[in-house]
């Protein structure tokens, strides 16, 4: 027999010399505490969020997942890995432009015209202008193919009216990648496109969300009369599901992962801290607490490096995709309320560290809600990947 | 980066697959708790026959890295009836024989000529007193390993069995006919050196690990069938919403446990900083959820489930074996969180090879 070639977790030194560059320039770019010096939503975080995206332009980072013809580095994916750990594991914002470089410009590049990716892309990677994305509505949010906002052509261009609802950073940004009903004859899935819509235009109004962690990433977006011209149309007219469904999967991607990893391994290493300061013979239940919790989070980017190979080796990856998307959003909602209790009452005060941790718990029960709630995930698994109908 | 195996590999997996198949037959031998020296002397003679056993000699051209080792392990996890015979025990002895220069029993155990086993809890430093702890088929293998760590010294014994002193720990894994004997026994064969020791240890973890993702996997594949095939109310019972979201969770921890029992084999393989740690997590993980998976298994299959004959007993019984021998399973989570605490920092990833 003699088998040499073995499965083979090593990153590559240059990849890993690459991140250790990364990690210094982060470290040497970013404020240690800048999520308490610039506290969301208010200007000075804007401001900073934007300038974030520009200081990424600059170095040559905001290109990291896009091809080479777009502006992009065309790095590697073992690359493209490590850059997503480090960027996770530092604490780096991930700037106001995240989504537009690493949903919507995708997106472009597979959907848009040769005129729309000369106009919209340079911007995104720039860190020019910012894209939400406003899919949800009141009536659709898991049956988001039920979706009532209309585009109406009129005189040469579409009139939009309509409600959406969770549209992260929608009050910040330029513009927004908006699902449309565009034919309410056609079978529901069947009638819907997609517009670039700009947020300032006259028609839209904005009104924030305050959550339970007394922030607000969410807003509602009233569309009322709002002109977009034809050339916004992305993607063929009526044929918008298609295009949100690749929006949908690369929300559910490696990046995300990576930053969820990062996320809940800060908790986790928190909480650390706080059983340290526990007698002895109080640690044992927290010691096998944290391992467990320890393994759940490792799992994550393990799976997601399965992921990759099998991208890299030309295998079907939407299986263990959509492991990884329910996998996260169970182990970081588990896990918060975990860290909690293993820190014990010193977590219920307001004061830092304990306030971050209780507001991180907060925000996890978001996890299993956003981007497909996990009951739709499950369905997907359930009756895509085991074939249970 | 390569986190899966290659096509090489994967028909190495599917060829020991075929051998499994092929064994001659032994699930009588099983159920009538008659698992002897016979039974595994002939199942050892047909593996060595196709060379699973060279696969683990660190001598043999055949040799295999932990991460295939552990790949073989999970193959034979998922037979629905575990195979009654030592074979992760068997890989270990050759392995620890060799490098503690016992070559001639090596030799000896890696052909078939002699069947070989392990006092897996002396392996895995669990407190047994003055005893070996257990050893698996110590009724039915010529041979038992035992591996005593005291201080920096680690010395290779080698008992010819059946041994008189060895009292029987009848294991609720019927396939697992189980032994312990007073220390100390045997006469001394070798030493391993600490890196060795360490590698052993954390190997045999992972390749736990891997057997109980194979098992559960296996419980898992049958629970989706029934689930295709059962009809109730009129519909099949994979009509129902409540038990579709049950099976993808499931799905979802099998993954994550398979995830950590491969990461853990290429951690020892790539002597990895904090391999041990890597390994202590992919066990207890891997015991705690497959444990819990065939439980779920039992539950989705219903009153069939509870039947001897729906045989899901089996998978059940070999997962709670081996998330229990040599290190339990939540002792083991405990001791990689306790590191996690002692040093205030969190696994991660390891990404480079050790020393």
């Amino acid at each position: 027999m003699g088998y040499s070639i073995h499965m083979d977790f090593t990153v590559a030194p240059e990849d890993l010399e690459f991140g250790d560059r990364v990690r210094a320039w982060v470290e040497a770019n970013v404020p240690r505490d800048w999520t308490i010096e610039y506290p969301y939503g208010s200007p000075e975080w804007v401001e900073f969020q934007k300038d974030w995206d520009r200081k990424l332009y600059q170095a040559g980072y905001a290109g990291m997942f896009w091809p080479r013809e777009f502006g992009g580095t065309g790095a590697s994916p073992e690359r493209r890995f490590v850059f997503a750990q480090v960027m996770a594991e530092t604490g780096a914002p991930e700037g106001l432009g995240h989504l537009g470089r690493r949903v919507v410009a995708p997106i472009l590049m597979t959907h848009g015209t040769p005129e729309q990716q000369r106009r919209f892309l340079p911007p995104i990677l720039e860190g020019r202008e910012f894209w939400a994305q406003c899919f949800s509505e009141p009536g659709a949010g898991s049956d988001l193919a039920s979706l009532s906002t209309r585009a109406e052509l009129v005189g040469g261009r579409f009139l939009v009216n309509g409600q959406k609802v969770w549209t992260s950073n929608a009050e910040f940004c330029d513009w927004g990648f908006v699902l449309v009903r565009t034919d309410r004859q056609a079978p529901k899935h069947a009638g819907i496109s997609c517009l670039a819509v700009p947020l300032r235009a006259a028609g839209v109004t904005i009104r924030p969300i305050r959550q339970i962690n007394r922030q607000s990433d969410f807003a509602e977006v009233f569309f009322d009369d709002v002109e977009v011209p034809l050339e916004n149309l992305i993607g063929p007219l009526n044929g918008g599901w298609r295009v949100a469904v690749t929006l949908l999967n690369y929300e559910r991607g490696l990046e995300s992962a990576m930053s969820r990893f990062a996320d809940q391994r800060r908790a986790v290493e928190s909480a650390l801290l706080a059983i340290r300061e526990k007698p002895e013979r109080d640690r044992y239940l927290d010691a096998h607490a944290l391992g467990r919790l320890q393994a759940e989070i490792l799992a994550i980017p393990i799976v997601a490096m399965r992921l990759l190979s099998t991208q890299l080796e030309g295998g079907d990856p939407s299986e263990l995709a959509s492991v990884l998307k329910l996998q996260h959003s169970n182990a970081w909602q588990r896990d918060a309320s975990r860290v909690l209790l293993a820190t014990g009452q010193a977590s219920m005060l307001k004061r830092e560290p304990a306030e971050s941790q209780f507001l991180f718990y907060l925000m996890s029960r978001a996890v299993s809600i956003g981007g497909g709630t996990s009951e739709i995930q499950r369905n997907v698994i359930a009756k895509r990947v085991l074939g249970l109908t | 980066m390569r986190a899966g195996f290659d096509e090489e590999e994967r028909a190495l997996l599917e060829g020991f697959d075929e051998t499994l198949r092929r064994l001659p037959e032994y699930a009588t031998a099983v159920d009538d708790g008659r698992v002897d020296r016979e039974v595994v002397s002939r199942l050892g003679r047909r593996l060595a026959a196709d060379g699973w056993f060279e696969v683990a000699d660190p001598r043999s051209d055949s040799r295999q890295p932990g991460t295939v080792l552990a790949g073989l392990a999970e193959v034979a996890g998922r037979r629905s009836v575990a195979i009654p015979y030592p074979l992760l025990e068997t890989w270990l002895a050759v392995r620890v024989l060799r490098q503690a220069g016992a070559e001639e029993v090596a030799t000896a155990v890696a052909a078939g000529e002699r069947t070989a086993t392990l006092a897996v809890d002396l392996l895995g430093g669990n407190h047994v007193g003055d005893t070996s702890g257990w050893v698996p088929y110590a009724n039915a293998a010529d041979l038992a390993v035992l591996v005593v760590a005291e201080g920096a010294e680690t010395t290779v014994l080698l008992a010819e069995l059946p041994l008189a002193s060895m009292w029987e720990a009848p294991a609720i894994d019927l396939a697992t006919p189980t032994g312990v004997a007073p220390l100390p026994v045997g006469r001394e064969a070798g030493r391993l050196d600490s890196e060795e020791l360490r590698f052993t240890r954390c190997l045999y973890l992972a390749l736990q690990a891997a057997a109980m993702v194979g098992a559960a996997d296996d419980l898992f594949r049958r629970t989706v069938d029934y689930l295709r095939a059962r009809e109730q109310f009129g519909v099949r019972l994979s009509s129902f919403q409540a038990l579709q979201h049950h099976a993808a969770d499931l799905l979802v921890a099998l993954e994550a446990a398979r995830s950590l029992a491969y990461y853990a084999a290429w951690c020892a393989d790539a002597r990895a900083e904090r391999m041990e740690e890597y390994a202590l997590t992919a066990k207890g993980f891997c015991g705690e959820t497959c444990w819990s998976i065939a439980g779920s298994a039992i539950q989705l299959h219903g009153g069939t489930g509870m039947t001897w004959e729906g045989a899901l007993h089996y998978g059940l019984c070999r997962i709670a074996y081996l998330a229990m021998a040599g290190r339990n399973a939540s002792e083991c989570l405990s001791a990689a969180g306790g590191a996690a605490i002692d040093r205030a920092s969190m696994l991660t990833l390891a990404h480079r090879r050790g020393p």
